[in-house]
C-alpha cells in the first residue's frame, strides 16, 4: 500500500467554520472594491506616468494567449466624467491594439475606481496620493526600468517626498535621517549612492544616455562624464564608438589590439574627464609642475556625487610628500598623485560601504580618527603619507556632508 | 495598527533579536506606540521584556477568552506594551484545534480589535513552527518579514514557509511578505547564490545584518543579560548599525504604502 503523504497543511484539520472563511475570502478583493467595466474610450493616460509603453505587442499576444483575460486596472474618476489611469497603462494600450486589429470586440477594461484621500492629518493632497499610487503600481517591475524612466520617477516623487519628510520632522520623527537618505530609501527604494549617481546622470546628453542604456558605459563611469559640457560628452561617446568599430573589425585578424585603456571603463572616463577639466582651468595636462595644493575644492551644488573620483578635484595638503617621493623623471607626477588620491578616496568610499551607508557625521569623524591613529602608529614615511591622504579624504567627505546637511536644513 | 510578523520555520536565525531591537528603535527613535506579541512558548522576548507571566499570557487570550486589556502589560519602555507568552501555548494550540463551534484562526484578531487603535505598530515574534497560534497571528498580520541566515540549508525552510503563507493568505488576503531579511550575513559566494535564489521568489531587504564579530557577540550577550537593546549598550557595533539601517528601510517600506491603502 502506498504511503500517505502529509505535507504540513493544517487546513484539513480545521473545522467547517474556519474552512468556510477561506473559501469566502478567496477572491482577494477588499470589501467595498467593486470591479467596474469601463470603455477604453473613456480611459485616459496619466499625464505624469513615468513609464514608457514598451513591448505592447508582446503584451497583446500574451493577453490573447490567456484567453483575453486582463488583470484589473486602477483608475481615478475625473471631473470631466472620464477616468484617468493609475495602473494599467500598458494593459490598456494592449487592449487598444487588439481592438484596432479587430482581434477583440469587447471594448471595456476591468477597473477598480480609486479615490485618493490623504491619511488624516497629512499634508499631502489627493493629487500627491495619486502620484504615489501611480509609482507604487509600477514597483513590481523594478528591474525592467530604463534610465529615463527612473529619472522621471525621481523628479515626480521628490516634491512629495519632501512634503512627507517635513511633516515627519515637524512631528519629531526621522531623527538623524537626512532628506537625501529619506528620499533615497523611502521614495525610491535605492541606496543614497545610487540616488546621487542618478541625479548626476540627469546631465547626460542623449548620446551619452544611449551609450549607458546600451551598456557601453557603466552608470558609475557616466556619472563622471556627466560633469562635462555636452559637446565634450558627445565627443567622448563618438571616440568610444569609433574605438569599438576598430576593435570589432580586428576580431579574427592576427593584428594586436591597440594599446591603452579601454574606452568606457571607469578608469578611462575618469582620466578623460580629469584632463578636460584641467584644460578648462588652463593647466596643460602634460605640465610636469607640482599642482597647487592650497586650492579649495569647488562645491558643485547640483552634482552631489559622493563617488566623484578624486582625480577631478585638486589634491589637498599633505600630498606634496607623496608626489615628491614618488616623482621619477620617466612618469607623470600628476598621474601618480591622482592614483594615490583616488586610492584614498576609494578607501573612504569602501569604508563607508562597509559601515552600510550610515552616512551621517559620526561615521565620517570615525574615519578621520581612524586614519589619524593609523598614521600616528606608522613608522614608515610612505605609509604614513598614505594614511595622511586617507585622513584628508575623510575630512573632505565630512566637510562636504556638513555643508550638505546645512543646505538641507 | 500595522502588524508585522517575524517568521521562519528554522530556529536560531535571529527572529527574536531582530523583532525586539526593531521594537526598541520604533519606540525610541520614531516615537511610535508598539504592541509586541510574543508567540513563542520559549518566551525569550517575554523574559527580555521582564514580563510577569503570572498576570496572564497569550494562552489565556487563545484558550480562555480573556480580554486583551487584561493581558497587555506595560514594559520598561513607555512606548512598548507586551502580550507575553509561556509554555501554556502548547495547550492553547491543542485546544484551538479541538474547537468545533467557531472559527479557529481569528481569535487573536477579534480579541485585539478593541485595542488596535491605540498602537501604531504590532510586532509579533513567532516560534520556529507552524501551528494554530501562528495561524492566529498571521490572520492579524499585514506584513511578514522572513528572517533567515544565508545558508543553503535555510533555503528549503524558506520555501516551506512560503507554502504555509500561501495557505494563510486564503484566510487573510491582506497578508503579504514585506521581504526576506538576511541575518548573520557574510560576503561569500555561497551567500550571493542564496540571495540570488531567494530574490527570484521574494523581495529581499537591501539591508543585511552582518555576522557579528566576537566582540559584538559579547556585547549582544551582555545586552540580553542586562535586558537592554543592543542600541542601548553598543550602538556603534556593526550589527547594531545594520539593525538601525534595516529599521530605516522598514519604515521606508511602510511609508511607501501610504498611497496604496491595504
Amino acid at each position: 500500500m502506498a504511503m500517505k503523504k502529509h505535507d504540513g497543511d493544517l487546513t484539513a484539520l480545521f473545522n467547517s467554520h474556519t474552512k468556510q472563511a477561506a473559501v469566502l475570502q478567496k477572491n482577494g478583493l477588499n470589501q467595498g472594491d467593486r470591479i467596474v467595466h469601463i470603455r477604453v474610450s473613456d480611459i485616459e493616460k496619466h499625464p505624469d506616468n513615468p513609464l514608457d509603453e514598451r513591448e505592447i505587442d508582446d503584451l497583446a499576444s500574451q493577453i490573447v494567449a490567456n484567453g483575453f483575460h486582463i488583470e484589473t486596472i486602477e483608475v481615478r474618476k475625473m471631473d470631466n466624467g472620464k477616468y484617468r489611469l493609475i495602473s494599467g497603462h500598458r494593459r490598456t494600450a494592449a487592449k487598444r491594439l487588439l481592438l484596432e486589429r479587430g482581434e477583440v470586440t469587447d471594448d471595456t477594461m476591468p477597473c477598480i475606481i480609486r479615490s485618493f484621500d490623504p491619511p488624516a492629518g497629512s499634508n499631502l493632497s489627493s493629487d500627491d496620493m495619486e502620484i504615489i499610487a501611480l509609482i507604487s503600481a509600477n514597483r513590481g517591475q523594478r528591474k525592467g526600468r530604463t534610465l529615463d524612466e527612473r529619472l522621471r520617477e525621481a523628479k515626480l516623487l521628490e516634491p512629495i517626498a519632501r512634503k512627507i519628510y517635513e511633516a515627519e520632522v515637524a512631528k519629531g520623527n526621522l531623527k538623524k535621517v537626512s532628506f537625501r537618505r529619506f528620499f533615497a530609501k523611502a521614495a525610491l527604494d535605492e541606496s543614497e549612492t545610487t540616488l546621487q549617481r542618478l541625479k548626476s546622470l540627469e546631465k547626460l546628453t542623449e548620446k551619452a544616455k544611449a551609450a549607458v542604456v546600451s551598456g557601453k558605459i557603466s552608470e558609475t563611469a557616466a556619472a563622471s562624464l556627466a560633469m562635462l559640457a555636452p559637446a565634450k560628452q558627445d565627443a567622448y561617446v563618438l571616440q568610444l564608438l569609433h574605438e569599438e568599430e576598430i576593435r570589432s573589425s580586428m576580431e579574427g585578424t592576427e593584428e594586436e589590439e591597440p594599446a591603452g585603456e579601454t574606452f568606457g571603463t571607469v578608469k578611462h572616463v575618469t582620466k578623460y574627464v580629469q584632463n578636460e577639466k584641467k584644460q578648462e582651468i588652463g593647466i596643460d595636462p602634460e605640465d610636469d609642475e607640482e599642482p597647487d595644493t592650497d586650492y579649495e575644492p569647488d562645491s558643485e551644488p547640483d552634482s552631489e556625487s559622493e563617488e566623484e573620483p578624486a582625480p577631478a578635484k585638486k589634491p589637498a595638503k599633505g600630498q606634496r610628500a607623496a608626489s615628491e617621493k614618488k616623482s621619477t623623471p620617466a612618469s607623470d607626477p600628476d598621474e601618480i598623485v591622482n592614483d594615490v588620491q583616488s586610492e584614498a578616496s576609494n578607501w573612504v568610499t569602501s569604508k563607508l560601504e562597509e559601515y552600510h551607508r550610515k552616512m551621517d557625521k559620526i561615521c565620517f569623524m570615525n574615519l578621520v580618527e581612524l586614519a589619524t591613529k593609523e598614521m600616528e602608529k606608522e613608522k614608515d614615511a610612505e605609509t604614513r603619507s598614505q594614511w595622511d591622504l586617507r585622513r584628508a579624504a575623510a575630512q573632505l567627505a565630512y566637510d562636504r556632508e556638513i555643508k550638505r546637511e546645512k543646505g538641507n536644513a | 495598527m500595522r502588524t508585522i510578523s517575524f517568521i521562519n520555520l528554522k530556529g536560531g536565525v535571529g527572529k527574536t533579536t531582530v523583532a525586539t531591537n526593531l521594537a526598541y528603535i520604533l519606540a525610541e527613535s520614531w516615537n511610535a506606540k508598539v504592541l509586541f506579541i510574543d508567540n513563542d512558548k520559549q518566551g525569550n522576548s517575554s523574559s527580555w521584556f521582564n514580563a510577569d507571566i503570572s498576570k496572564g499570557t497569550i494562552t489565556n487570550i487563545l484558550m480562555d477568552n480573556t480580554p486583551a486589556l487584561e493581558i497587555i502589560q506595560q514594559t520598561r519602555y513607555p512606548n512598548i506594551d507586551l502580550i507575553p507568552a509561556d509554555i501554556g501555548l502548547i495547550e492553547a494550540n491543542f485546544s484551538i484545534i479541538k474547537e468545533s463551534e467557531k472559527r479557529q484562526d481569528d481569535i487573536l484578531r477579534n480579541a485585539l480589535a478593541s485595542v488596535s487603535s491605540q498602537y501604531q505598530f504590532c510586532l509579533i515574534d513567532n516560534p520556529p513552527d507552524i501551528n494554530l497560534s501562528v495561524f492566529n497571528t498571521l490572520a492579524l498580520t499585514d506584513d511578514v518579514i522572513i528572517v533567515t541566515t544565508p545558508e543553503v540549508e535555510s533555503l528549503s525552510g524558506v520555501y516551506r514557509m512560503m507554502e504555509q503563507l500561501a495557505i494563510a493568505q486564503k484566510f487573510n488576503p491582506t497578508l503579504s511578505v514585506m521581504g526576506v531579511l538576511l541575518n548573520m550575513y557574510v560576503s561569500t559566494s555561497t551567500t550571493y547564490k542564496f540571495q540570488e535564489e531567494i530574490e527570484t521568489r521574494y523581495p529581499v531587504f537591501s539591508s543585511h545584518i552582518r555576522f557579528a564579530t566576537q566582540f559584538a557577540k559579547g556585547r549582544m550577550n551582555d545586552a540580553r543579560m542586562l535586558k537592554k537593546s543592543i542600541h542601548e549598550i553598543a550602538a556603534n557595533t556593526g550589527v547594531a548599525r545594520d539593525l538601525y539601517a534595516f529599521s530605516e528601510e522598514f519604515m521606508a517600506n511602510i511609508m511607501k504604502d501610504i498611497g496604496g491603502q491595504k
